[in-house]
């Protein structure tokens, strides 16, 4: 949470997440270098670079699609994702060397223009064995620019949420063209096999941690329709929310995050208006509902964000009778304390 | 390509406008006291985004006018 922006929020965390992030990559891409100059003496500069900037780039797409789910499935991962805009940024950073190397070595020696030469250098698109696989990589690195060029939160303000989130959600599409453009490229230039396992092994690892993820955290409260008094639900008993922590129950298709603060029990929306991060998943701190994904605060008995930030929650209205907590799903105004 | 680039030529040419006649705190309030590091970053977004921007800033001066 920022009043005046900044190029990068950097703190001593951020610095040491930068320093382990590059340290990494460069002894990844050392190793690989070191490996291909081993197996193919003659190897050129450009293959070299094109290579290295590729193996880099996906892996950190991996390692950018685990870190949500892990997220979910243990809180100790959260520090990642505090941090994985930049990690994204720099992904894009391989991924653009990647695309631009490779651009000029196989298309601009030609008669035609770059993009043009592209499109029209293999024109076998109906046939899998000879499909032209760059023109995948492409796409998915214009995905992958106009992710890393509103990655920052006047983006995310002035796009909205919602055009911002849907935006960076098509990493999955930008994610599964990354991965047909390897498998094709693999199959027509017929590779080690270990590139296969390689891909094969990413792409169960990525999908499987999201399928656990995406079980785990359907966490409905299933509201017996007996239990329903004159439009209040009955929840669950007041010692099943720990004090300072959250459940998120649905309710009339509602999502709505309850929190235990002092003994009393508050009831907001769950999408955090930054990037419709999990409310329910946080915890009280210094008094403020905090979302788990970047730190935005809510003050729990209005919803609103404690000054001079403006973001706002719809409340809903609780009552607990005989340690039963019962709520009422039809949304008070943003900002209307309880 | 010759419309793209005209595009982002377009995207350039307002930011430039916005930058120099003080107009970006219009748009978004936290610009104030930016960076000049920020107002770099910003760029590549803009040229892709900037009619966005506009019929944002359309729509608030519309509010402005007429609240109602």
């Amino acid at each position: 949470m920022s009043v005046s922006y900044k190029a990068v929020q950097w703190n001593r965390n951020k610095r040491l997440y930068h320093r382990y992030l590059w340290t990494s990559i460069l002894l990844m891409a050392l190793v690989f270098v070191m490996l291909q100059h081993t197996m193919r003496p003659n190897i050129t500069l450009e293959t070299l670079l094109i290579r290295t900037s590729s193996l880099v780039a996906i892996l950190l797409l991996h390692f950018i699609l685990l870190i949500g789910p892990l997220c979910r499935l243990d809180k100790r991962f959260l520090p990642l994702l505090y941090n994985r805009r930049h990690l994204g940024v720099t992904m894009f950073f391989f991924a653009a060397i990647h695309g631009v190397i490779s651009l000029f070595q196989f298309h601009a020696l030609g008669n035609k223009g770059v993009i043009e030469s592209l499109f029209t250098a293999n024109l076998k698109y109906n046939q899998v064995g000879a499909f032209p696989f760059q023109v995948l990589g492409f796409f998915a690195l214009i995905i992958l620019l106009l992710m890393a060029i509103t990655s920052h939160d006047f983006w995310l303000k002035n796009l909205g949420p919602k055009v911002w989130k849907s935006l960076h959600m098509c990493v999955y599409v930008a994610y599964g063209l990354v991965v047909l453009h390897v498998a094709l490229g693999i199959l027509q230039y017929n590779t080690h096999p270990i590139y296969w396992i390689i891909l094969i092994l990413g792409f169960t690892l990525v999908s499987s941690i999201h399928i656990i993820a995406g079980v785990q955290s359907i966490r409905e409260v299933r509201c017996d329709k007996k239990q329903i008094e004159k439009g209040y639900h009955f929840i669950c008993y007041h010692n099943k929310i720990e004090e300072g922590k959250g459940i998120t129950v649905c309710v009339e298709k509602r999502n709505i995050s309850l929190f235990k603060h002092e003994k009393n029990i508050y009831a907001v929306d769950s999408i955090c208006r930054h990037q419709m991060g999990p409310l329910g998943e946080g915890r009280i701190i210094d008094g403020c509902i905090t979302c788990p994904w970047h730190g935005y605060q809510y003050l729990p008995h209005n919803g609103e964000s404690p000054p001079p930030f403006t973001e706002k929650l719809a409340t809903y209205e609780v009552k607990v009778i005989n340690q039963k907590i019962w709520l009422n799903p039809t949304p008070i105004s943003e900002g209307t304390p309880i | 390509m010759k419309y793209v680039l005209l595009y982002l030529i377009i995207g350039f040419l307002l930011y430039i406008y916005c930058l120099f006649s003080d107009k970006l705190k219009v748009i978004d309030q936290g610009t104030i006291g930016s960076s000049l590091l920020f107002k770099l970053i910003i760029i590549p977004g803009w040229l892709v985004f900037w009619p966005l921007l506009f019929y944002k800033r359309i729509k608030l001066k519309q509010h402005d006018t007429n609240p109602s």
